[in-house]
């Protein structure tokens, strides 16, 4: 039983905070802008804050703030929409200077800062003039996809340092006509889930923090990089399971725990956000690879204009600076006992097999569990564990057990493969690591009919 | 190592040569190198010894060695490689080209002790003798050749190079209507790294078992070089007499690791059109605007510049420093003539200030085919920024 080994593995999350996030159509959360006679503007400031880790850390960044707000890690996420004109004004309030570039956007235009080596660069905050201390990028967003931005000037620093940030573009037209990642059938989905990946070297924010980074010209940082911290959305786990904006994560607004119902498409939109290479598993079922670097996988030339080159792949390999979408389904079929359980419901297949209402798989309708379970007393439960094997279902637990999943679902995690990136400071467990959990058919959309 | 005799091998090469002038060609190509020390100078004013290759005529005499080798290109219709080599370092070596069948003669030391251990993967050359590695079957694409003897200590140290088939004029490989292999210009990007500790402590003596460092577990590399030099003395190798990159060209775009780590090179303003992987075409191009370039690892790429400007192609794994300084590493700058780019396009403003601060590699060039042999033996000049020797 996967998902009951998973369960006791979340058995520490006791005295984890409270991860409740309402139970919605989820949508990736992020910035759209401010619309303007020459198109979408955002204003940013780069600026020094501090983010939390779960085991008790906290690490300076140089985070982009947005407008008034605080800086945040990752940098806000840009939701546009095919055919955008994008401009992005960043002041700098950094002690060095900084700049943006945009892999992927063809015919980036700068104004205003002074010329770096990728880019455009706005001044250090400290400089002379302070009017230098602003660039602004101004480019189109002409194609749909999942795409990164991150800093021009000094990288291997500044990046490490928190200044990357994901950008989706949508289909000209989306939503109408169905949620669609490319506006092609093949990359329609229900859910859609934001995973920015990164390390952090607790070293290099501690010399930049207390000794400046000019101080970093004495240290061996960059050749002996050594990471002590993994992220999703710029959280560890087990923060990386509270809501999206959860207070006490000031600066870490993004959460990263995907909800889900049976035989949901769910869009994994998975971006490489820092310098190390992360392989991503999903548990509980394979997922389709439609697209990298926000290109679909498939070819549009040649005699084979429609070949389909899409991949299943349980582990999503995330390159340094690569974007990719990915679309996974639960659906357990042919799992061998019946999700919903003992309990009164009904299962009438369409042409699939499944119920179209419940999403049960009919052919496993009716069959009972194939392991009894152990007695209480010889469990030590996780607080998304509900005290039932079985979808929609609570059980009963001892007193403060569970809590965690109110809707009775599967949990499934999702972490890095490497998997000694599954701590906090050498702390387990945390790092790179969510959870997938699979609710009964209706918590997030229509109420079931049962 | 072909398994036929060194002589056999040089009659084999002269006979192809001879039997092409009355038969359809099918000839030879030979080249000649001297593995020996060199000092590299790298940006910050550290001097490094290497070890590298130097090019040299069919006497073996030859300048100053670089690193990388100097590139070899196979012409299109020669099936064979020869590469002559003499040995002026203290330590054996061999060369191989992974990718390229050759039958091997592993040497090991040990084998009357019942210890197969390998030191080599194919015949070393001891120092200061001449030894000659064929490869009768040599396909089209882009490869490394490096030194096949204690490789971890050997190819670190700088015994690597380039070499490259075509499989026509202006076709890397085969002509496919799945994925579109034609170029009109190209560039070979080579990654690499240094870790002066180390190359140190090999050439003082202090490397190896029960020394002062003891095997290449403690690498740390603190140069990371593209074509023998990080940013900014880093330059593309062009083939000599190439005109400048212009707008709409299709640039072939040769990305080779000699690195021991992953490389993630990055462009900025595009997409590559990636057609081929370890000398192999790939079904169907991918679009990416970075190539994933592990250790060893040979990858071609087509760019097509839309306007006139620099191209930035930077390492995504951010390897940008060189000896911990920042604006360094592994990031090179594409020049693309043509028409002015968009007046407040900032990145082709820049990138033209920037390519004049280029340091010029001092290098040989030109194209010979040296004495009058079959295989052309190419050298590619270094450009500061567009320009190319001839």
């Amino acid at each position: 039983m996967h998902k009951i080994i998973i369960i006791l593995t979340i058995a520490v999350l006791a005295a984890a905070p409270v991860f409740l996030p309402a139970p919605a159509a989820a949508s990736i959360v992020g910035l759209t802008g401010t619309p303007g006679p020459s198109g979408t503007t955002f204003s940013f400031t780069a600026e020094q804050d501090y983010v939390q880790t779960f085991e008790g850390g906290v690490l300076q960044i140089w985070g982009l703030a947005n407008g008034a707000g605080r800086p945040q890690y990752p940098a806000p996420t840009l939701i546009l929409y095919q055919g955008q004109t994008v401009s992005i004004t960043l002041t700098n309030q950094l002690p060095a200077n900084t700049s943006l570039v945009f892999p992927g956007m063809s015919n980036v235009q700068a104004s205003g800062g002074v010329p770096g080596i990728l880019a455009q660069e706005a001044e250090a905050a400290s400089a002379t003039a302070v009017t230098l201390n602003v660039v602004t990028y101004t480019f189109t967003a002409d194609r749909p996809g999942t795409y990164q931005y991150h800093s021009g000037t000094d990288p291997d620093l500044q990046v490490e340092m928190g200044l990357v940030g994901a950008i989706v573009v949508y289909p000209a037209g989306y939503p109408a006509g169905g949620m669609t990642a490319y506006g092609t059938p093949e990359t329609a989905f229900d859910r859609e889930y934001l995973f920015v990946i990164s390390e952090m070297d607790p070293y290099v924010h501690f010399v930049v923090e207390f000794l400046g980074a000019a101080a970093l010209a004495n240290y061996d940082y960059l050749a002996t990089y050594k990471p002590n911290y993994w992220f999703i959305n710029g959280r560890t786990a087990m923060d990386t399971m509270a809501a999206d904006n959860a207070g006490y994560l000031p600066t870490q607004p993004y959460g990263a725990l995907a909800l889900a119902e049976p035989g949901d498409r769910v869009l994994m939109r998975v971006v490489g956000g820092n310098r190390d290479l992360h392989p991503f598993h999903h548990h509980g079922a394979h997922s389709t690879t439609i697209a990298r670097d926000g290109r679909l996988l498939s070819t549009t030339t040649g005699p084979d204009s429609t070949a389909d080159l899409r991949q299943t792949q349980f582990t999503l390999q995330t390159a340094p600076g690569q974007t990719i979408d990915s679309i996974y389904k639960w659906t357990g079929e042919k799992l061998s006992w019946d999700i919903y359980g003992p309990g009164p419901h009904d299962c009438k297949p369409g042409a699939d097999g499944f119920d179209p209402t419940t999403r049960e798989y009919c052919a496993d309708h009716g069959k009972p569990l194939p392991v009894v379970l152990p007695e209480q007393k010889f469990l030590t439960n996780g607080g998304l564990y509900s005290g039932s094997p079985f979808l929609g279902s609570l059980g009963v637990l001892p007193p403060g057990e569970g809590g965690l999943n109110p809707w009775g679902g599967f949990s499934y995690m999702w972490h890095s493969h490497t998997e000694a990136e599954l701590v906090n400071f050498d702390l387990f467990p945390g790092g790179l690591m969510t959870m997938l959990v699979i609710v009964p058919r209706g918590t997030l959309d229509a109420p079931m009919a049962m | 190592m072909n398994t036929k005799t060194k002589r056999t091998a040089i009659l084999a090469a002269l006979v192809l040569g001879l039997l092409s002038s009355v038969a359809p060609p099918a000839n030879a190509a030979e080249a000649w190198l001297v593995a020996k020390p060199v000092a590299v100078t790298m940006p910050d004013g550290v001097q490094v010894t290497m070890w590298g290759f130097a090019e040299a005529d069919a006497s073996f005499a030859a300048g100053a060695a670089t690193v990388p080798g100097p590139r070899l290109t196979v012409p299109s219709g020669d099936t064979t490689l020869t590469i002559n080599v003499k040995n002026e370092l203290t330590v054996p070596i061999s060369i191989i080209i992974p990718g390229q069948a050759a039958t091997f003669t592993p040497v090991r030391p040990k084998a009357a002790q019942g210890d197969p251990t390998a030191t080599s993967f194919t015949t070393e050359t001891a120092p200061g003798a001449t030894g000659i590695y064929t490869w009768s079957n040599f396909r089209a694409g882009t490869f490394i050749y490096e030194s096949g003897s204690n490789i971890a200590v050997q190819v670190q140290m700088g015994l690597y190079g380039a070499v490259t088939k075509d499989a026509g004029a202006g076709q890397a490989y085969a002509a496919s209507p799945k994925v579109d292999t034609s170029f009109d210009k190209e560039v070979l990007l080579l990654y690499s790294e240094i870790d002066p500790a180390l190359h140190a402590a090999v050439t003082t003596g202090n490397y190896g078992p029960g020394k002062l460092v003891k095997s290449t577990f403690e690498y740390h590399p603190r140069y990371f070089l593209i074509n023998g030099q990080p940013y900014p003395a880093a330059a593309p190798i062009f083939p000599a007499g190439q005109a400048p990159i212009a707008a709409g060209n299709r640039v072939l775009v040769r990305f080779l690791s000699a690195s021991l780590r992953t490389h993630v090179p990055t462009v900025l303003g595009g997409y590559f059109s990636v057609v081929s992987e370890d000398g192999f075409a790939y079904p169907y191009a991918k679009e990416r605007y970075e190539v994933l370039l592990a250790a060893g690892k040979t990858t071609d790429a087509i760019y097509v510049p839309s306007a006139a400007g620099s191209i930035p192609i930077y390492d995504r794994r951010l390897f940008l420093s060189s000896n911990n300084a920042p604006k360094g590493g592994m990031l090179v700058k594409l020049d693309v003539a043509g028409p002015a780019p968009a007046p407040s396009d900032a990145s082709a403003k820049m990138g033209h200030a920037k390519a004049k601060g280029y340091k010029v590699i001092p290098k040989k060039t030109g194209t010979k085919a040296l004495k009058g042999k079959p295989g052309v033996f190419d050298l590619a000049p270094v450009s500061a920024k567009g320009t190319r020797a001839e």
